[in-house]
């Protein structure tokens, strides 16, 4: 089998999950850091609805912007998470059945799980689980949810987050981010440097040189009193895109060296603070509602 | 042994975290016995196993119970009849809750009285019918660092549990744990035999797991990796580079291993090759290759967990994996080493070391200061110490080190070289670091002993002026590593270099140094270096030579030997009463003192010395004056003083001597006393009524005590 393009990756695992019962839902349109900040993974590991979605998720790391220089790293890549609660007991198989279905065949590459506790400070949400190795790769974090906004998540939600870049550079077999094949059309072949690369080299210069010290102080401040006000207000999905908000300010705020080290401990409590109240606050709204997801129709 | 059974119970899980996965299996071995065992279950021999997937255990245990009487206790006798000797009611009430009748109970006698017991035989239950309740119990014993729960239950364990094999011999022993039914269906290989592997017998476990491709004894695993990486290597014409931590990960993240050969570029070669083996064995858990010269070869091992259709396949993957890797390193290391060492420390005034200490550039200075005054005592330079010192700590402003922490010292030592620097103040900067843990290598040189002695003086002083000194477990500047290494040097390093450092002179200089207003007390640095000492000391092994050299050192210290001495806790605390401001000197006294315990007049002395210190202790004689002869009453008092003016001066005269004999040859001089002073004891009453005269004894006694105080309290050693 040719090796997948990235479109036809997502496609594939897209295809794969919702076979597997996943409801496929669109990235959250906000600044995040991960497939984890998405709603469909926070906020659903907690309370006792059963929830199941597979989605693409962009994810923006500030800090590891390199001005599109660096073939490895970026400050804005795609994620492709798989969340399933309470998690089949062969969710691990089925895993592997979706490398499978990328034509990694599990008889000829070295697949092994290896140890990864996963612990998120800002969302005091913490799991076990593995990094997955593809031939000493990493390709995947895989983490069974044991807390999420410092609340035990019961039944386990089961996370997979598959770096879809790593991925595909894997798959295609080249050694830069910016070669990846994303897709063949045709008027001919568009990479991943055709999509993305000015994108890196701008939000880079944006990141480390101009980003607004001052607004994004004072935006940080702003997200954490919006937040704890919707939170009180009994609002807790606006509430939680306040938290998103500031701790993507954190982030950027971190990336141009505007936080000491002493101080940073500080923010990242400052937005843990935030997240539990949110998370305590969404489970308290689901109670109240009777936690439709329990009836059998998804709310 | 007849009427015994194998048991063979495995927990197969998801893939386990490597940490610990041995200790794990054996102690729920260990657990499941003694359960067994206290239940009255005769047990043999257990083994236990384990893999990323499984964890098992394997032992002889006798087919059931043994028999045994239980026995129950009702009233006494006096409760038990009336006064016309009938059964009360509550004897009536004891007989019928044991379903005996009253005529049939027995009557033994206690402290408290005579009792009513029952007595009754019980048959031992069969072993199958205790394990599902003992496998329970020994699994929810096991020390857990963060079990995990999984899907919708309740159950709590290292990684999710999937099945359940018990087994005594051939035989499904019923249990349920986990929510897992036992069977006697194991798993294979995870990719190469997925379905069910049956286990007809307990003792046939091992080998249906290897047709399954697994290798559930790690002792075997163990040796197949080996096997596998020492033919590789020896393919490719190169030794392989392994210590334990990544043997035992390796094995314990593999159930069927085998080697893929790798390369990657020779052009990484150029970086330092501490930091390509970090990467490789670090992050990657791969076997670095070196070759006849001792240098890195540009050849690795990776151990796959599978019999590939393709390893080739493989082999391009680890290369891959490694290359950006490689490719980071490489260009952090051409930025570092493109800046000159020095140039750093104008960094290091940035980087705040501790609040209350100020920067590192602080330290460096202070660290400097020490150093410079130190080198003399040691054998360095003072003005290279100094330079090194105010080197020591610029390689943390690396992207090296900040990549690979694990490398400080190291990456400081290699931009040196390449940088031309004096090759003694390269070496000293990785080598003052050790030792890093206990049982590290101790630094060698001059320079580098210099510089990790005024170091650990620094961080101690700097220590106890910010208050940061360990309560508990609690050790946040790790404060009791840094004494510990500083004793270890001081003790156990070449005495030519270390045989003349003032510990107590210098921890008083280093606390003078430290930038908070008031500053630590070099008295209690002392006393927490020399609780460090004491565990350092007393697990050395000494060796005393028979014969005392003539010049050089007299005790050689050794990890072990047949000949070796120990010093005990009391000879320490004897030697450590004198607060010896010399570590080294510290060790003397001690080998000197054991030495001493095996003269036949040791116990007399040490016991007239107990006796010394007991009477002047009780008389409250402080006095310092050398007694009056004219007032010498008896013949054994003039005896022991004469014995005591001709022995002090020997004593005296020895301690004056060469180190490494001084105190030897005082304590043979001082042996010499055990005669007048046991026929002093027998002939003369101290505390006599006349005044004058019970002074004179006393200035007596202190004056043949004086010199053994000299070399150590006495009093305190066993005798």
């Amino acid at each position: 089998m040719p090796a997948p393009s990235f479109q036809e990756l997502i496609l594939a695992l897209s295809r794969y999950w919702a076979e597997q019962g996943c409801v496929l839902i669109q990235p959250l349109d906000l600044e995040v850091g991960a497939g984890t900040f998405h709603p469909a993974t926070f906020l659903r590991a907690i309370g006792p609805e059963p929830w199941h979605a597979a989605y693409v998720q962009p994810s923006r790391r500030p800090t590891d912007g390199r001005y599109g220089e660096n073939p490895n790293r970026l400050q804005r890549y795609y994620q492709f998470q798989v969340v399933m609660k309470p998690h089949p007991a062969d969710i691990l198989e089925r895993y592997f059945g979706s490398l499978e279905a990328l034509g990694i065949d599990p008889l000829v590459h070295d697949l092994r799980l290896i140890e990864d506790n996963w612990e998120s400070p800002t969302l005091g949400a913490w799991g076990l689980g593995w990094e997955v190795w593809l031939d000493g790769m990493e390709i995947t974090q895989f983490t069974y949810f044991q807390q999420a906004g410092g609340l035990e998540c019961k039944p386990v939600m089961g996370e997979i987050t598959y770096g879809l870049e790593r991925l595909a550079m894997y798959l295609q077999e080249v050694e830069s981010v910016f070669d990846i094949l994303w897709a063949e059309t045709p008027s001919g072949p568009v990479f991943y440097r055709d999509v993305y690369h000015q994108n890196e080299v701008e939000q880079s210069a944006y990141n480390f040189e101009h980003a607004d010290l001052e607004a994004l102080f004072a935006a940080f401040a702003h997200h954490e009193k919006e937040a704890i006000r919707l939170a009180e207000l009994g609002l807790p999905l606006p509430a939680y895109e306040q938290v998103c908000k500031a701790s993507h300010s954190f982030n950027l705020l971190d990336a141009r060296r505007a936080i000491s080290v002493t101080e940073r401990q500080g923010y990242i409590l400052r937005v843990r603070r935030i997240a539990q109240k949110v998370a305590e606050c969404y489970y308290a709204q689901r109670e109240r509602l009777g936690f439709p997801g329990l009836r059998g129709g998804r709310a | 042994m007849s009427g015994m059974r194998t048991l063979l119970v495995e927990v197969g899980c998801e893939e386990l975290p490597p940490k610990d996965l041995g200790q794990l299996t054996e102690c729920f071995a260990g657990e499941v016995r003694n359960r067994l065992e206290a239940a009255g279950v005769p047990c043999g021999e257990f083994e236990s196993f384990y893999t990323p997937r499984r964890l098992a255990i394997r032992g002889e245990v006798a087919e059931r119970q043994s028999d045994r009487v239980v026995e129950r206790r009702g009233p006494s006798v006096k409760a038990g009849r009336d006064a016309q000797g009938r059964p009360t009611p509550a004897l009536l009430g004891f007989a019928r809750s044991v379903g005996a009748e009253p005529e049939a109970l027995e009557v033994v006698e206690t402290e408290k009285g005579a009792f009513f017991v029952h007595r009754r035989e019980e048959p031992g239950r069969p072993v199958g019918e205790l394990l599902p309740s003992i496998l329970a119990e020994a699994l929810a014993a096991l020390p857990m660092v963060r079990p995990m729960r999984w899907g919708e239950g309740e159950h709590r364990f290292l990684r999710p549990v999937h099945w359940l094999v018990v087994l005594l011999d051939d035989e499904v022993v019923a249990a349920e744990l986990f929510g897992v039914r036992s069977g006697r269906e194991s798993r294979g290989h995870r990719f190469h035999h997925p379905q069910p592997v049956p286990i007809p017998h307990a003792k046939e476990y091992l080998d249906r797991l290897r047709e399954a491709k697994v290798l559930a004894d790690p002792k075997e695993r163990s040796e197949r990796i080996r096997e596998e990486y020492t033919q590789a290597a020896k393919n490719a014409g190169l030794s392989p580079v392994v210590n334990d931590d990544l043997l035992f990960e390796l094995e314990a993240i593999v159930e069927w291993p085998r080697a893929i050969l790798c390369s990657f570029d020779a052009a990484f070669l150029r970086v330092p090759e501490e930091v390509l083996m970090s990467t490789m064995m670090r992050n990657q858990r791969f076997i670095p290759l070196k070759n006849g010269q001792g240098r890195l070869s540009e050849r690795f091992i990776g151990i796959a967990n599978l019999d590939s259709k393709n390893p080739e396949e493989i082999r391009r993957g680890y290369e891959r994996v490694i290359r950006p890797r490689f490719a980071d390193a490489a260009f952090f290391w051409d930025q570092d080493r493109a800046v000159p060492l020095a140039a750093h420390r104008e960094a290091l005034a940035k980087v705040v070391y501790q609040q209350a200490l100020g920067t590192l550039a602080d330290k460096s200075e202070r660290v400097a200061k020490l150093a410079e005054e130190l080198a003399p005592i040691v054998g360095a330079s003072p003005e290279r110490a100094r330079e090194a010192a105010l080197l020591s700590r610029c390689d943390l402003m690396t992207r090296l080190v900040g990549e690979f922490p694990e490398l400080q010292g190291t990456i400081g030592r290699r931009i040196a070289e390449d940088q031309k620097l004096d090759p003694e103040i390269a070496e000293a900067l990785e080598a003052f670091y050790r030792p890093r843990f206990a049982g590290d290598a101790l630094p060698l040189g001059p320079l580098a002993i210099t510089l990790a002695v005024a170091d650990r003086l620094d961080t101690l002083a700097g220590g106890f002026a910010a208050g940061l000194k360990p309560t508990g477990n609690k050790d946040p500047f790790a404060l009791r590593r840094a004494a510990a290494g500083l004793a270890r040097i001081l003790v156990r390093g070449n005495p030519k270099h270390i045989g003349a450092v003032d510990l107590r002179a210098f921890l008083g200089k280093a606390a003078a140094l430290q930038p908070t207003p008031s500053k630590p007390d070099p008295e209690a640095l002392y006393d927490f270096v020399l609780e460090r000492l004491r565990s350092e000391v007393l697990s050395l092994k000494l060796e005393v030579p028979e014969a005392l050299p003539a010049d050089g050192e007299g005790i050689v210290v050794l990890e072990k030997g047949p000949e070796a001495g120990e010093i005990s806790s009391q000879t320490f605390a004897a030697v450590a009463a004198l607060r010896p401001p010399i570590l080294f000197d510290f060790l003397r006294r001690a080998a000197a003192i054991e030495a001493f315990r095996s003269d036949p007049r040791a116990e007399a002395l040490i016991q007239a010395n107990k006796r010394i210190r007991n009477i002047l202790r009780k008389a409250g004689e402080h006095t310092v004056a050398d007694p009056d002869p004219e007032r010498f009453t008896e013949e054994a008092e003039t005896i022991l003083w004469q014995e005591v003016l001709r022995i002090r001066d020997a004593a005296e005269a020895a301690l004056k001597g060469s180190p490494s004999l001084r105190y030897r040859q005082a304590l043979a001089a001082l042996a010499e006393l055990a005669g007048p002073l046991d026929r002093f004891f027998t002939e003369v009453l101290v505390m006599c009524e006349d005044e004058a005269l019970r002074r004179n004894r006393l200035a007596l006694l202190a004056a043949a005590e004086a010199p053994f105080r000299e070399i150590a309290e006495f009093s305190l050693l066993p005798g």
